[in-house]
């Protein structure tokens, strides 16, 4: 799948509010707020199906998006809806805690973050809508990036304590968003599946 | 865009130098020699300058044999690379007033490197 996320505007900025810095250096601290982004909101995922075969309980997967890489496994659901218990302590490795029928398809879902390589232009990989939703944290995580560092015309503490904590709250607003599904009020949760009184088909 | 080439460097060191006239009183060689050291003081000073080559850790060493060759620098601070061969070439002079001269072209070329107000 082609991931290709509007940047142009957000280095246009970045150029106007850091003086003296280089289009590299942007970048590279770009890159960085975006995975930091993406790995603490769990706000990009994929959902990637496989087929079981006994006696095997771990399975490697691989995201449908290319650049990315798994950052956590959100659940395991077998055809029926039903959580399957499941660990991963490498990414993209799932142990399955249960037994499960031969040839069985199952669900996981799990959530992703950028990749190198970088695109043509030197920016992260990650579909467009994310970036045009959270520009505003993106942009603050860059900027908080390059007003920290050290012995640099832009250095700047102070701004850098802004930005970080304007970055923290949009991230915050991100994470709750993904864990409502993007819907407003939604319900964060869902009744345990294994204790419901009737199978959905 | 001013300031691509080695000969541009030189080109513009000249100007600053006062050394337009051949014979001149600095060699190319010299010149070209300052301009290679600044880019390794430049690395030093912001090292976001030479990402790519920091990670192979090559730098670009130029000749005044090919004064063509671009020179790849960020545009933002080729000025600060011409201060630093002038500052170069006149710390290789004898005279006091050649060293005062110095000092303030290799204090130009690191407070635009490392300030906005420079």
């Amino acid at each position: 799948m082609a991931l290709t996320a509007p940047f142009s505007r957000i280095m246009d900025n970045l150029r106007i509010r850091v003086p003296g810095a280089l289009d590299d250096g942007l970048k590279h601290e770009l890159w960085n707020a975006v995975d930091e982004f993406l790995r603490d909101t769990n706000v990009w995922t994929d959902e990637i199906e496989f087929t079981t075969s006994t006696p095997q309980d771990i399975y490697t997967i691989t995201p449908t998006f290319v650049p990315a890489r798994i950052v956590r496994c959100m659940g395991l659901w077998d055809a029926n809806d039903i959580p399957v218990p499941v660990t991963m302590d490498d990414a993209g490795i799932l142990a399955i805690d249960k037994a499960t029928p031969d040839n069985s398809t199952l669900t996981t879902i799990v959530t992703l973050s950028v990749q190198e390589p970088v695109d043509a232009d030197g920016m992260p990989q990650l579909p467009a809508w994310i970036v045009e939703k959270y520009y505003d944290g993106i942009l603050d995580g860059t900027l908080a990036r390059m007003f920290s560092q050290p012995a640099k015309p832009f250095s700047n503490a102070s701004l850098a304590l802004l930005h970080q904590r304007r970055f923290a709250g949009q991230k915050g607003l991100a994470k709750r968003e993904a864990n409502r599904r993007g819907i407003y009020r939604g319900q964060a949760w869902t009744f345990p599946q294994a204790f419901r009184v009737s199978r959905r088909v | 865009m001013h300031l691509d080439t080695v000969g541009d460097y030189i080109v513009d060191a000249r100007r600053l130098l006062q050394d337009r006239v051949a014979p001149y009183r600095y060699p190319d060689e010299d010149l070209v020699a300052a301009l290679n050291s600044g880019i390794l003081e430049a690395r030093r000073l912001r090292p976001d300058l030479s990402l790519n080559a920091n990670r192979t850790n090559t730098y670009p060493l130029y000749t005044f044999l090919t004064p063509t060759d671009p020179v790849a620098f960020d545009p933002q601070f080729r000025v600060a690379l011409v201060y630093y061969i002038v500052g170069r070439c006149a710390l290789s002079d004898e005279e006091n007033n050649e060293d005062q001269r110095a000092t303030v072209f290799m204090n130009k070329f690191t407070s635009q490197l490392l300030t906005v107000a420079s």
